[in-house]
This record gives C-alpha cells, structure tokens and sequence, in this order.
C-alpha cells in the first residue's frame, strides 16, 4: 500500500512536448512510472520518444484517458495556461492532478480550488515536486535515487526539505512521500496526507513539514490531536525569518505575531509531535522512534 | 551564528539565475561567508554550477568571500564536477547540508574575527 499513487497508476503529462515538460517526463520513467503519454493540442496526433518510449500526444486530457486509460496527470504547462490546463482535467474526471508548475497566479488557484469541490478529482501543488511511492511510481519531480520502499510518510510543504527528510531516512525508506507546495492556495493539505498516511497500513509512522505562514501547521496539530494515532515528527522551516517579508515561497511570510516557526512549534508540541529544530536533528527523532518499535 | 540573508533562487534556475543571486549576496556587506545549499529536484546542479562559476569569472579579483557549496540530486556528478575542475580557492565543496553550514558558520566567524 501506499497512498494516492502506486505501481498501477497510469500517468499522462501536460506539457510533455515542453523542456521542463520532457526532461521530467524522461526522469519519472527512469523511476519506474508508467507514462502512458502526454497532451498538447496544438502536436495532437505526433509521439515523442522518451527514455527509449514512444509516447503518444493527445489533444485533449478527455481524449488521452479514453485511449490510454490514465488516472493521474502531471501538468508542467507555463503558469499562464495552468489553470485552464486544470480545468480540463477535472472536467475529464482525472483522479489525481499533479501540479508542478511555479507562479501560478493565486486568484487562478483560487479558482481551480473553488471549481474542484464536490468533483471526484485530487489536487497536489500548484508550486510542487509531487509525490512519490518508491519503487512503484512518481509523479513529479523527485529525484527518485534518494531512497527507498519503507515505514515512514512523508508530507512537506518545500521541495529541497522533501528530498533532504528523504535523504537523511533513506536506511528506513518511505511508502509514500508528498509535496503539497508553498503557495498560499493548494489542493491537498497537510491534513489530508495526514488522514491518508493514517488510514495506510503500510505507513509506520509520519513526518510533516511545515514552514512560517498561514495557518496549515496549526490546524493540523488540531487534526493530529482528535485523530492521528500514529507518531509524528515535525519539523517547521523559518525560525530566524524576519516578520513580513516573503521567503521563497508565495505563502511564507511573516505577518505579526502570527505564522510564526515557533508558534507552529509550540503548536504541533501542545499535540505530542516531536519537532526538530533541523532537518537532521528531526531525522534523529524519527529514528528513535522506529527503532523503539 | 544567525543567517544574513536568504535567497531563493526557485525551481528550475538556470547558470543566469545563480549568477545574478550571487552577484545579490556578494555585495550585501553584511555577508562574509556564502553557504549555497542545493538539492536539486526540478534545478539541475551543473546549472548551479555554471551559475557560480560565471559569476566568480565576472567578479575576478572584486570576488573575496568564501563560498561553501553543497550540491545533491539532480545532474550532482556533473555539478561537483565542473567545480572540481574550476578549483577555485573561494570555493569549498561538502557533501552534507550539516557540514556545509558548519563550514560556512566557521568560516564567517574567522573573516569577523580578521
């Protein structure tokens, strides 16, 4: 098990014809995903040759699930047309919709968001790297080198702390690990990977990474405490931020006294998570945990 | 020891990215060492690498302060590559983000010590 993705997942790529677009593509069959091809409207009926796979081009996302059978959608298309790109796939009914691309417009998140309620579609990012079930599938942009199958999920706002969380536990391995993105508005939350990482019999225990700004780190300690019963560590990124100013993703800032790293720490420690004061050391608290078990 | 500043170059910066976020850094007076950490997903290392190197061509003699370089995941071999060649006395390469920023931390305290 793992959650949202695994070896059976179909993957098509908006934007695969792309630089980003084909780069990434070439990588995620490197990991073993099933790529089952991309959509582009205007090479609509051309294939292109990736690590040694000839994969068809779509014109639509509707078209390319009928012909394929794809269930999830990664989308590297510019920010621009991003939200239309969205749109599409949920209209088609993908299940999961993984949205990599930075600097989409909030007001256009915002209305995917809105049109993505009461629709049978998951949404990861905008602003991402994705997610990764090792050694079955990734859909995004994870180097899949760093480590392996394991006990530990992973959900973390920041891309770099995803892949180091995984570096540093890479003797354990992850059965699942997520990018949810620093944007203001996201599709999936901490609290959904929580609830999910939770319902997963293959999922020992949880990392959550957090960072200044908003809320999110807050409301999942209230999450945690009614119904999380499996150990959690934390670790929240930005404890020598200066208030109001923006550091590197749309969503952290600083304002007042609120959205602060400490807050967020004193929150998620209120609720029996352990939170590291860095990346290492909160790898050194998982540690202990899955060896004490 | 606390951070001068943060800079972050984004997903996918290119060797002109890193350079113009060099050239940023470099010229705040408050920074006496430069810590850059950088595990790549979607940012490839040799781009990062190529950035730095650009930019310490560019900055010739005017460059004075450290650098400690840590590079993982994507295109790494060819990213600690291409620095490895450049052997550059600014520029100290560690593998670990840890032993990076300890590096970084020893090297700021010695350049306010001066």
């Amino acid at each position: 098990m793992s959650i949202y993705l695994n070896k059976d997942s179909k993957i098509i790529v908006q934007g695969m014809t792309g630089g980003m677009g084909s780069k990434h593509t070439t990588l995620m069959l490197e990991a073993g995903s099933t790529i089952v091809g991309g959509v582009n409207a205007r090479k609509a009926g051309t294939s292109v040759e990736l690590a040694g796979k000839e994969l068809p081009v779509f014109g639509t996302v509707k078209e390319a699930m009928a012909e394929t059978g794809a269930d999830v959608s990664v989308v590297f298309v510019p920010p621009a047309f991003t939200k239309d790109a969205c749109i599409e796939a949920i209209d088609a009914g993908i299940g999961l919709l993984v949205v990599i691309t930075e600097g989409v417009p909030v007001q256009d998140t915002a209305e995917v968001w809105a049109y993505l309620q009461g629709k049978s579609t998951r949404m990861i990012g905008p602003n991402c790297p994705g997610i990764i079930t090792p050694e079955e599938s990734l859909a995004g942009i994870t180097p899949h080198t760093i480590a392996g199958k394991g006990p530990i999920g992973l959900v973390s706002k920041s891309g770099t702390l995803t892949y180091q969380m995984m570096y540093e536990l890479r003797d354990f391995g992850f059965s699942t690990a997520i990018g949810i993105g620093g944007d203001p508005v996201i599709g999936t939350t901490h609290i959904d990977a929580l609830e999910a990482f939770e319902n997963d019999p293959e999922t020992e225990a949880i990392v959550m990474i957090g960072e200044i700004g908003g809320d999110a780190e807050e409301r999942a300690a209230a999450y945690i405490k009614e119904h999380v019963t499996k150990p959690v560590v934390g670790y929240v990124a930005g404890f020598t931020a200066p208030e109001g100013k923006t550091m590197g993703h749309a969503g952290a800032i600083v304002s007042g006294s609120s959205g602060t790293a400490q807050a967020k720490k004193e929150a998620l420690e209120a609720v029996g998570v352990k939170v590291g004061k860095t990346p290492s050391e909160t790898a050194a608290l998982m540690r202990e945990i899955l060896q004490g078990k | 020891m606390k951070p001068a500043n943060f800079l972050d170059i984004g997903g996918g910066a290119n060797a002109e990215v890193m350079a113009n976020g060099l050239d940023v850094i470099l010229n705040d007076p408050d920074v006496t060492s430069v810590f850059v950490n950088v595990f790549g997903g979607i940012t490839a290392c040799d781009e990062v690498a190529n950035g730095i190197k650009g930019a310490l061509e560019i900055l010739g003699d005017a460059a004075t302060k450290p650098l400690v370089v840590r590079l993982d995941g994507n295109n790494v071999a060819e990213g600690r590559r291409i620095l490895d060649e450049l052997d550059h006395p600014l520029v100290t390469q560690v593998d670990t983000m840890d032993g990076a920023a300890d590096k970084a931390a020893e090297l700021a305290h010695t350049a306010q010590g001066a």
